[in-house]
């Protein structure tokens, strides 16, 4: 017993990511039957709303657990990559994210900017006016493009352009 | 006589100005998308599929697929003047390809690629042309049962046969099943996970789903990992092969036309395995085998064929049983049901224009690409040297009103970041995102097709088991998935080991 407790905690340490993996599909399980709480699930002689979900979350689970229980037969795999996202990585999802949120009161034109001003920075251009007038042309020439051309609507915000 | 006729009646709609239009513009993105690298086929059918709205079916499905089949001629560039495939399906031509372009022969290496890629396009699209016909015949006998079987097989193959584990395709694939779930449920109209989100009860809409897991996941993989490329020094010359040259690689042209199409056919086989399969088999059968890697034609016309030859093949179970073969289908798919059309047999039978229109525009597409991909080498040569730092906010710029143009909503743009994420996460831990597409796209009609047979069998389901060709297929499957989940191999070696 002695000898199989520091074994199976080296074996947990080592596939502490497949345990997270399990871990995040077992959380989509819980959302999926939360997702259909209330609605019948029936069965194959009268399948209601929830029957399909239900099923393909218990064989999601079910795969899941064979994956996990895998990964501790065969050991961690050595194909994966460090999950270390950049900074230019997380710059850029929070970029697009405050675009979401600004977008309807700043506009399109002008949040649209103020994003390509911060993707043309992350990649190091050092020259800020270059940067200021590849933004401003790229974001009139989209604006003009989608919104003459293809007529999108895009939100106007409090300048009442877009 | 009926195919030359029908062929006829295709050259009609091809031929029309508009539809030529649609053709060289999607033939032109295409060759854009292969030899720039970060973005590809997939991203770019979906960028473009909101702007297919406001034109006809048959002129949406001719741009899209040019799009298709020519990334895969532009994927070549990359892959013999960088050492960077533009496309996973031109990987195995940087072997050769690259190698030759540092003898001095990039313009060699770049000519074989496009004349081989023109003749297995062509070969391919002819070859659709009389397998399509006579397998649509076939499956306008099939019922619910049977096209739920061959859904099942198509997503277990797609899933088998995805790089990595098997089982982590099962997972990505039922993932993509229960996603496409999330919305009013199509018989009751009640909401299915939508968790009180207005938004939500549409369901996921593909393409801000497809510009997240292939656009967005893309751009912050490269950042993770950017750097700026190097281009093959030195100018290129003697693009049209010589008489050796083309002794050299005419066999491997044509064994990678007709090994490509046959893989292209498998869903989940597609242009990349062809490619892979096609190097293997031209240095399995050569007398001189260690000229491969060092620079040997036959390494380069081979997989560049097979790939071309493949992309053809991924039509015929779109076209046929309405089965999309791979991610790039998957749009297509996507895209005709945007324009209130099922793929499949009845595509056929209901509306033979889009069918045939789209097939006959395909040979004039390899004409077109084989023009723009020679003469206009040098153009491509040039966007190749853009940076990629330069390039990428484009591509995000693109992503995010792509996103939102569907529907005029930032939620969409919210969904593709969520994606993003997802596909981000999913490269790093070695899962697939290929098969959870498939099954989106899918699941919808897996559904259907399920509570059909259901209500013909009053619930039995050994309705599966009684049509014989529903049976069979689904056996195969079952087999496959059934390899993929227990380590027969490990527990054979074992038993021999006691």
């Amino acid at each position: 017993m002695g000898q199989i407790r520091p074994s199976l905690m080296k074996k947990l340490r080592e596939n502490g990511r497949e345990g997270i993996i399990f871990l995040s599909f077992l959380i989509l399980f819980f959302l999926t039957i939360l997702g259909i709480r209330g609605l019948k699930i029936g069965n194959a002689h009268n399948p209601g709303a929830g029957f399909m979900p239900f099923w393909s979350g218990i064989l999601l689970l079910l795969l899941a657990a064979i994956n996990f229980w895998r990964s501790f037969t065969k050991g961690p795999k050595d194909s994966h990559q460090v999950i270390k996202p950049s900074f230019k990585t997380i710059f850029v999802l929070a970029g697009i994210l405050a675009y979401i949120v600004m977008a309807p009161y700043l506009g399109f034109l002008i949040t649209i900017f103020l994003l390509l001003v911060l993707f043309f920075s992350l990649m190091g251009r050092k020259n800020f006016s270059f940067i200021l007038i590849i933004s401003g042309a790229t974001a009139i020439f989209t604006y003009l493009f989608f919104v003459t051309l293809m007529k999108c609507q895009f939100p106007r915000g409090f300048l009442g352009i877009g | 006589m009926d195919a030359l006729n029908f062929l006829g009646y295709g050259f009609s709609i091809a031929l029309q100005p508009i539809n030529l239009f649609y053709c060289l513009l999607g033939v032109f993105i295409g060759t854009l998308t292969g030899v720039l690298p970060g973005i590809g086929p997939v991203g770019a059918i979906s960028l473009l599929l909101p702007t297919t709205y406001g034109i006809s079916p048959v002129s949406a499905v001719i741009m899209l697929s040019g799009i298709y089949y020519g990334a895969q001629y532009g994927g070549s560039t990359t892959s013999i003047l960088l050492n960077i495939p533009g496309e996973a399906s031109s990987v195995v031509t940087t072997l050769d390809g690259y190698k030759m372009a540092q003898n001095g022969e990039a313009g060699p290496a770049l000519g074989i690629a496009a004349f081989g890629s023109f003749i297995a396009g062509t070969i391919s699209v002819i070859l659709l042309m009389l397998l399509a016909a006579p397998l649509v015949k076939v499956a306008l006998r099939f019922g619910p049962p049977e096209y739920f079987s061959c859904m099942i097989l198509g997503l277990t193959l797609i899933s088998y046969l995805t790089q990595g584990s098997a089982l982590r395709g099962f997972i990505s694939a039922v993932l993509g099943f229960i996603l496409c779930q999330i919305g009013l449920d199509v018989v009751t109209t009640q909401p299915r996970m939508t968790f009180g989100i207005m938004n939500l009860e549409d369901g996921l809409g593909l393409v801000p789903v497809v510009m997240g897991l292939f656009g967005l996941s893309e751009i912050l993989i490269n950042l993770d990992e950017v750097g700026d490329f190097e281009i093959v020094k030195g100018k290129i010359k003697n693009i049209f092969p010589t008489r050796k040259d083309w002794k050299d690689s005419i066999g491997a042209i044509f064994r990678g036309t007709l090994s490509g199409f046959f893989l292209g056919i498998l869903p989940g086989g597609g242009a990349v395995i062809a490619s892979f399969v096609a190097y293997a088999l031209e240095k399995k059968i050569s007398k001189h085998p260690e000229k491969f890697g060092n620079g040997a034609i036959e390494g380069v016309a081979a997989p560049e064929s097979a790939n071309n030859a493949a992309a053809g093949g991924a039509f015929v179970p779109l076209f046929t049983l309405g089965i999309p073969a791979n991610v790039a289908m998957a749009m297509l798919f996507g895209a005709l049901m945007i324009h209130g059309l099922t793929p499949g047999p009845m595509l056929l039978k209901d509306h033979p224009e889009i069918f045939w229109g789209t097939i006959t525009s395909m040979y004039l597409g390899n004409v077109l690409l084989l023009i723009l991909n020679l003469p206009f080498i040098g153009l491509w040569v040039k966007l190749l040297q853009i940076p990629y730092r330069l390039l990428f906010p484009f591509i995000l710029l693109f992503c995010i009103i792509g996103s939102y143009s569907l529907q005029n909503s930032m939620f969409d743009v919210l969904i593709m970041v969520i994606f993003g994420v997802v596909g981000y996460l999913f490269r790093k831990i070695g899962f697939e995102t290929a098969p959870m597409i498939l099954s989106f796209v899918l699941g919808p009609l897996l559904e259907n097709s399920l509570r059909q047979s259901l209500v013909i069998s009053e619930g039995s389901l050994l309705i599966f088991i009684q049509h014989s060709i529903s049976g069979v297929v689904l056996l195969v499957a079952f087999i496959m998935i059934l390899s993929a989940v227990i380590p027969f191999a490990r527990i054979f070696a074992l038993i021999k080991k006691n």
